[in-house]
């Protein structure tokens, strides 16, 4: 009997190692690339916006690969995590990750990330986060001329999760003179529920979370802050429709850690191209409320590295006002 | 539609074979996941979740819903059998739980939690059934403001857990409030007792912090106990027919308390953010409050593991009302569910009612009948679980080990979990060693975010003015709960006090 029962927890625990985890190494050159399983890694939770579009797309990509992709999550630091432990991976071309612009370009400056955007090669971005300024459904105020009028006599709070929503409140301020006042919220629900109970009168929010409520009325959408139109209300002028050059920029992109085998990065970025193209992937993205946008791993790079710039000198004068 | 015409052929989908092998196999992962320490329920979720991309919408859902329920009544066998919750739900179940099992009672204590699981888990479906959209429209009249005084009340939990000690409870609730604070400021994005490490910006997570504190600890004490050549079974065995029967007078004792925890439960899950481990404490200190044997709570008492439980489970189905409802989880596994929902191209929230309302009435029957499956399986299996902690502590522990590892490290996949549960053991060791009450640490902890964030916006949303505070008739009614609380706990205090001196 006790034999029989501690055979039974051995084999729970094999389970248990299982389930924990599941990496496979192997090492290659470019000509015979892939000969074993990607490892991908997702710097946001299982079921997210950010996990489905990319597993979707790795979905699409293995096949052309030849290969299976698992995925990983590897969560926390608002999307830092992931990356660093993409950093840190070897460079063979069997662990990849989804590093989005923020993590690479804007978080660096506001927490202390043990990579820059040297330590990664660029496959392409795949999608594009939309951002929007919304009131509650019983708001006063119709339309963004109307608020931003309000706003000039008296001080609006509007809430965001995080940079970079705060700068398109700080160029509107500067642009009218008006005076919307940044409250930060430690997420998406918190600022959710505090909109939809009317405790905060406006909000710089992401497409992905709040669609919904713009759908059903109880939330209303004043602009577009991102350079096209909602997909649910294609009418709401963008920002820049409006004539004020603001655009916040959020894209999803795929590296590999620095240093690859050029010939491997460039199967990766073949494949990875064809499976943005795929319908069934646009289908999925969409479907997140997400903006399909597909750009080459050269140009991701290069608006990474043109970011980490703008944001250096835009923190720093946030950093300082703290 | 009819509600309840809905439900039913809701009901009638679900009984389908190629429907209810999903709902079976949910609760088969979630209880065994549940019930391995540091597998939560929430995990078995997210493991689930990429499965579930190859199904239709009912089994996904049906699937994951049961899992999340199954997990979180899972979490209590382990609790009773070898003092560790696999869950965070579980952690109030320890005390009286693993109290039944020392006294032989692993399996009556077993089946309290498994009555009193499913016993909350349906009450709170019926209420989402029934009244969802006009609970979820009031819920939203909790702002910040109100969230802090209601925090505030939770607080004074800490001063009636704190057992011998005031003091020393105290220093348990404050060493949780300030492990609390670790993390990125949830205003101002900077990183706060971090020591630069990029692990801790993103806080402790509290299922790391309970396993360490509370699990690894425990074993670190056993070992300790084996070191002085103490070694005997893990659990004695049942000496009675009644020690392992939930018998009717035991049902007499919990009836009411399974009624209060899951009228609490409901509220918890409703109010998005809190989550199960919070409603078993409060549910737990609500019945040990009303109880005719407050004495006998954390003894091993049937009372205790009733309401802990049923608390919970309560939070299940009334995690969905803010769901469906609003499209807002009520905790962390809720929100892995959006992503469920996502996945099969469906947006929780106000629209899901007219869009697919079938789907909607298949989750509550999903939610329902999940109760009954769990019931069967667990009384088909318990007496296993039972046997294999009839074994000797030595086999037993070093499997807890590696299972607490595994599991800590598995949540991440990063090593840094596994130190800072370790960090967390030694904690937890120091603390039992000098007779501080674990508990008011852990319920510290769970409540310092949550005052903070909402003690903060309420102050940025209303210019520093702390009258916000006493701005609504729901904030009176809360402070008013808290004053009550608070005199009940000194007079209980001075009560006892008198009691002593007599002696």
């Amino acid at each position: 009997m006790k034999k029989f029962l501690s055979i039974i927890l051995a084999c729970l625990m094999l389970l248990a190692a299982c389930t924990a985890c599941s990496n496979s190494e192997s090492t290659a050159s470019g000509s015979d690339y892939p000969k074993g399983n990607i490892n991908m890694i997702v710097n946001f939770s299982a079921g997210g916006g950010t996990d489905i579009a990319a597993r979707a797309m790795a979905d699409v990509a293995a096949k052309s690969l030849g290969t299976a992709i698992s995925v990983t999550n590897v969560t926390g630091g608002t999307g830092t995590v992931g990356v660093a432990e993409l950093a840190n991976k070897k460079n063979d071309g069997y662990t990849i990750g989804v590093a989005s612009l923020s993590p690479l370009s804007l978080l660096p400056w506001v927490l202390e990330v043990p990579y820059t955007p040297d330590n990664f090669e660029y496959i392409c971005a795949f999608g594009q986060y939309g951002f929007g300024i919304v009131v509650g459904g019983d708001s006063p105020y119709n339309t963004l001329d109307e608020l931003l009028e309000a706003a000039k006599t008296q001080e609006i709070k509007c809430g965001a999760t995080g940079y970079p929503q705060p700068f398109a409140m700080d160029d509107l301020n500067e642009a009218t003179g008006s005076q919307l006042s940044f409250v930060s919220y430690p997420s998406t629900t918190d600022m959710i529920t505090d909109v939809l109970g009317g405790f905060i009168p406006c909000a710089v929010c992401d497409e992905a979370s709040f669609t919904t409520y713009v759908e059903d009325g109880s939330m209303k959408l004043l602009a577009s802050a991102t350079d096209v139109p909602w997909a649910c209300a294609p009418d709401v002028p963008t920002l820049m429709d409006l004539g004020y050059d603001i655009n916040i920029m959020s894209y999803m992109g795929l590296c590999v850690p620095a240093g690859t085998d050029e010939a491997i990065v460039a199967k990766l970025r073949e494949a990875f191209e064809l499976a943005c193209k795929d319908e069934g992937f646009i289908e999925t993205i969409k479907n997140g409320n997400l903006v399909p946008t597909y750009m080459t791993g050269e140009e991701y790079e290069k608006l990474v590295y043109e970011k980490y710039e703008e944001y250096k000198v835009l923190l720093a004068d946030v950093n300082a006002a703290q | 539609m009819d509600v309840f015409s809905a439900l039913a052929s809701g009901f009638g989908e679900i009984l389908q074979l190629s429907n209810l092998i999903y709902l079976v196999l949910g609760v088969v992962v979630g209880v065994v996941m549940g019930a391995i320490p540091g597998l939560t329920a929430t995990m078995a979720i997210t493991l689930i979740i990429p499965l579930t991309y190859y199904l239709t919408p009912t089994q996904s859902l049906i699937m994951l819903l049961a899992a999340y329920n199954a997990g979180n009544f899972g979490g209590s066998i382990s609790a009773i059998l070898i003092s560790t919750p696999g869950t965070p739900a579980a952690a109030a179940t320890v005390a009286d739980g693993y109290g039944l099992a020392q006294k032989g009672q692993g399996g009556k204590a077993i089946k309290t939690a498994l009555f009193s699981s499913c016993f909350g888990c349906l009450f709170s479906s019926i209420v989402l059934v029934l009244v969802a959209q006009p609970i979820a429209k009031y819920a939203l009249k909790f702002g910040p403001a109100e969230y802090t005084v209601l925090m505030v009340f939770s607080l004074t939990i800490i001063a009636s857990a704190a057992k011998k000690s005031m003091i020393k409870g105290l220093i348990g609730g404050a060493l949780g409030l300030l492990f609390g604070c670790v993390g990125t400021d949830s205003m101002y994005t900077i990183p706060r007792l971090s020591f630069g490490v990029l692990k801790l910006y993103s806080g402790i997570d509290l299922v790391v912090m309970l396993i360490g504190a509370l699990a690894v600890s425990q074993l670190l004490i056993q070992v300790e106990k084996v070191a002085t050549g103490w070694k005997e079974a893990q659990l004695p065995p049942a000496t009675c027919k009644d020690d392992k029967r939930f018998s009717l007078s035991d049902l007499k004792t919990c009836f009411k308390t399974w009624l209060r925890s899951s009228a609490i439960g409901c509220a918890i899950g409703a109010l998005p953010g809190l989550g199960p481990a919070l409603a078993c404490y409060i549910g737990y200190d609500a019945a040990k409050r009303g109880s005719k044997h407050p004495e006998k709570f954390g003894t091993g008492y049937v009372e205790g593991v009733a309401a802990a439980e049923a608390a919970n489970n309560a939070v299940v189905g009334a995690n969905m009302i803010p769901l469906l409802s609003l499209g807002v989880p009520g905790d962390t596994g809720a929100a892995v569910l959006i992503g469920a929902f996502l996945v099969q191209g469906l947006t929780p929230g106000p629209l899901i009612f007219t869009e697919s309302p079938q789907t909607v009435y298949n989750v509550y029957a999903g939610l329902i009948l999940c109760n009954i499956v769990l019931l069967l399986v667990v009384l088909a299996t318990y007496k296993l679980f039972v046997k294999l902690c009839s074994l000797e502590t030595t086999i037993i522990f070093p499997v807890v080990a590696i299972f607490c590892i595994i599991g800590v490290y598995a949540l991440n996949s990063t090593l840094a979990d596994v130190w800072i549960m370790l960090f967390f053991a030694v904690i937890g060791y120091i603390l039992m060693k000098f007779d501080f009450p674990t508990t008011t640490m852990l319920v510290g902890f769970i409540l310092s975010p949550i005052f903070e964030k909402n003690f903060r916006r309420a102050l940025t949303l209303s210019d520093g003015d702390f009258s916000t505070f006493f701005s609504s008739p729901l904030c009176w009614a809360f402070w008013i709960i808290t004053a009550l609380s608070l005199f009940f706990i000194l007079r209980g205090k001075k009560k006892d006090a008198n009691l002593s001196d007599g002696l």
